[in-house]
């Protein structure tokens, strides 16, 4: 009786041990925390020129005492002050001037958002600085409710 | 004794399994791998179809088989190999016709239109340009992808027959007039009444929005002046200011936007046409 036991083991194991595919069911390491964009903010204050400092100092003391504090509200990706951040390293800081406005009164307009941006994520509308520096070859257009997953 | 017996039957069934050579089973015949093969094929398991054909030695595969080889690797995206295949049919055999449109189908995929026409002109008549052959509506069609003049609308649908004629006359109008609208245009008309740039690329909210805007800054701006509040109307002079220059700048954008959407919806119109219409290539009957 022991050795039909032992072979029954002996087949068990070999059959268990070959199934190599249960690896992949293990329990997924599960993260709770909301991707927040917040959470991924540059605070430095140094930049590549005087005006890149100027402007990281000035977007990080907006950050810190008063975006932080008031939460995620801007219904954007990127949010209207990291738009302006990357607007102004993109171009120029007149040229990011200007995209910086022209995104403020898109962002004043609550009535055509749903039809008109793709979506990042389940809360955000997607509107890269790519499409408003005037450079036709940047410009990579995305239908209206087109889901974004990473920037 | 059974217990011996039972180990017996038992190792020996594992070392018999483990001597058996692969390669004289029955299975791994050329008729059978070109019948699994095959089912692969059907299954639309291109992939694997081609792995299988291609473990069939080159000299006995055919021109049958190389063709579906070519198929394959077409349809998984591996383009340069199924290229070199489809070349390498002899001109003697009945495939090597059916191999030049799907070079230009590949051609096609591979956004290589110029190429696609070259390859037409160096394997054609042009006056065969009218017929209706799959070449030549490859031919007529990648005109509607790069930024070469088009043909005329009437030597452009000629090769079409009437199923097609109504869609591709519709192309050929969106690709020799599109309906787009100018950058400058919109600036010049955001420069006169704020938002007018806007309203007129189809963002009417942005633009109702973008005059309200510019307006309400410029009223408190003129009246703070007038109740000699110099520090708030200066500040409302440079908000209104930039809201207004802002927009000028918006609505180029925004025209630039629209003429990349447009752009967008005629290459999805077009690539859903051809795809609905397999690239013009009538279906083959392998499968029947």
């Amino acid at each position: 009786m022991k050795i039909f036991f032992v072979l029954f083991l002996f087949f068990c194991f070999s059959n268990a041990y070959s199934q190599t595919d249960w690896v992949k069911w293990e329990k997924a390491e599960l993260i709770y925390l909301e991707d927040n964009g917040q959470l991924k903010r540059d605070y430095s204050i140094s930049g590549e020129s005087l005006s890149e400092a100027t402007l990281n100092s000035l977007a990080s003391v907006y950050w810190f005492f008063i975006s932080d504090l008031d939460g995620d509200n801007c219904p954007f990706k990127p949010s209207c002050s990291n738009f302006f951040v990357e607007a102004v390293k993109e171009t120029n800081l007149p040229q990011g001037v200007l995209i910086f406005f022209d995104r403020f009164t898109r962002d004043l307009n609550i009535f055509s958002r749903a039809n008109k941006y793709p979506r990042f994520g389940a809360k955000y509308y997607y509107d890269p600085v790519s499409l408003y520096t005037l450079i036709e070859d940047k410009i990579h257009y995305l239908p209206p409710n087109t889901f974004i997953k990473s920037e | 004794m059974t217990k011996l017996t039972l180990i017996v039957l038992s190792v020996t069934s594992f070392v018999y399994a483990q001597t058996i050579d692969s390669n004289s089973s029955v299975l791994h015949r050329k008729e059978n791998i070109i019948k699994f093969a095959d089912h692969l094929f059907c299954e639309k398991d291109y992939l694997r179809s081609a792995n299988e054909y291609l473990r069939i030695d080159e000299a006995l595969r055919g021109d049958v088989i190389d063709f579906k080889i070519a198929l394959s690797l077409s349809a998984i995206g591996d383009y340069s190999i199924a290229k070199n295949t489809f070349g390498q049919i002899n001109e003697s055999s009945a495939y090597y016709s059916l191999s030049k449109p799907e070079i230009m189908k590949i051609f096609f995929l591979e956004e290589e239109y110029s190429e696609l026409r070259k390859y037409y002109s160096a394997h054609n008549n042009l006056s065969l340009l009218q017929s209706e052959s799959p070449e030549s509506k490859l031919y007529f069609v990648s005109y509607l992808k790069d930024n070469e003049n088009i043909p005329s609308l009437q030597d452009f649908t000629r090769p079409f027959n009437l199923d097609e004629r109504e869609e591709v006359n519709f192309l050929h109008q969106m690709k020799a007039d599109p309906p787009s609208k100018s950058p400058i245009t919109a600036s010049i008309l955001s420069a006169l009444i704020p938002g007018a740039g806007k309203i007129y690329t189809g963002e009417i909210s942005d633009g109702v929005i973008a005059l309200i805007t510019t307006g309400l800054f410029a009223f408190l701006a003129y009246d703070n002046f007038q109740a000699d509040h110099n520090f708030r109307a200066w500040l409302f002079t440079g908000l209104a200011a930039m809201f207004y220059a802002g927009n000028i700048y918006g609505s180029y954008s925004s025209a630039q936007l629209y003429n990349a959407r447009i752009k967008f919806e005629f290459n999805l119109r077009l690539d859903s046409f051809l795809k609905s219409k397999n690239y013009f290539i009538p279906p083959y009957e392998f499968c029947e």
